[in-house]
């Protein structure tokens, strides 16, 4: 059985066929193809998967596709282009805030939330390794994610 | 002091455009027309040995491709302890071989 999604992703309508129990993330990288976001674990706990919902960063492996309907999905692809760079992206590339890359749009992601949660505050490196606590990187260390998103945070 | 050129200069990396903007290649990102996909069965216990293997509700299933079923690895020898091989073949040396 399967049931029709409607939702709005990069804000674009886009509907799909899917069994109901198909996870908001397979419905973006199998049937919408957009596969920038990434599925490191699928248990939860390495934020690969990260997507914005209705403005909010959440792990898109933790939600049912079914769940989006109706709501605002934004995910790597939608933020910022090659040539027209996000702030949070850019920041990435300038302080070396990945190796690999796969869990990058995840920690661009995230980063955006961070930023946009302490807005008008000092963004101190303590509160944005606190609130990366549901980001894992296998490569880089923590180091320049964590400088990145700080000036990504300036930036923005 | 960071110098602007030559040693001890930043260098962009030439990559990062398309890994921070989603456009980065991973093998499970490849689609390509006609591709199979591989499911691995591991196994449930420790130190098992595989006595027989019955796929036929794997054959029976739409979708598979039988050819690739794995089911002549029974025919190679026990794998011994202690000697890792990718693919265990007749018995499972540890839980999720
Ligand atoms: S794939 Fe979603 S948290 Fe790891
Ligand atoms: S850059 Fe490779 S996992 Fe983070």
């Amino acid at each position: 059985m399967t049931v029709k999604v409607t939702t709005t992703v990069n804000g674009k309508p886009v509907s799909g066929d899917v069994e109901p129990n198909t996870l908001l993330v397979e419905f973006v990288r199998e049937n919408l193809g957009l596969t920038g976001t990434h599925v490191g674990c699928d248990t939860s706990q390495c934020g690969a998967c990260t997507v914005h919902f209705d403005g909010k960063p959440v792990k898109s492996c933790t939600i049912l596709a079914v769940q989006a309907e109706g709501h605002q999905v934004v995910t790597i692809e939608g933020i910022g282009q090659p040539g027209n760079l996000h702030p949070m992206q850019a920041a990435f590339q300038e302080n070396h805030g990945l190796q690999c890359g796969f869990c990058t749009p995840g920690m661009i992601m995230a980063g955006i939330g961070i930023a946009e949660r302490n807005k008008g505050a000092a963004l101190s490196e303590e509160t944005i390794r606190a609130e990366l606590e549901g980001n894992i990187c296998r490569c880089t260390g923590y180091h320049n994610i964590v400088k990145s998103i700080a000036a990504g945070a300036r930036d923005m | 002091m960071t110098a602007e050129t030559g040693i001890g200069a930043r260098v962009r990396r030439k990559e990062d455009v398309r890994f921070i903007t989603g456009r980065g290649r991973y093998t499970d990102g490849i689609n390509r027309p006609g591709q199979l996909h591989a499911v691995f069965a591991r196994s449930p216990d420790v130190h098992a040995r595989i006595r027989s293997l019955d796929t036929s509700g794997a054959e029976a299933s739409p979708g598979i491709v039988t050819d690739a079923i794995g089911v002549r690895t029974l025919d190679m020898p026990a794998t011994p302890l202690k000697v890792w091989t990718a693919l265990q073949a007749g018995n499972a040396a540890a839980k999720g071989s």
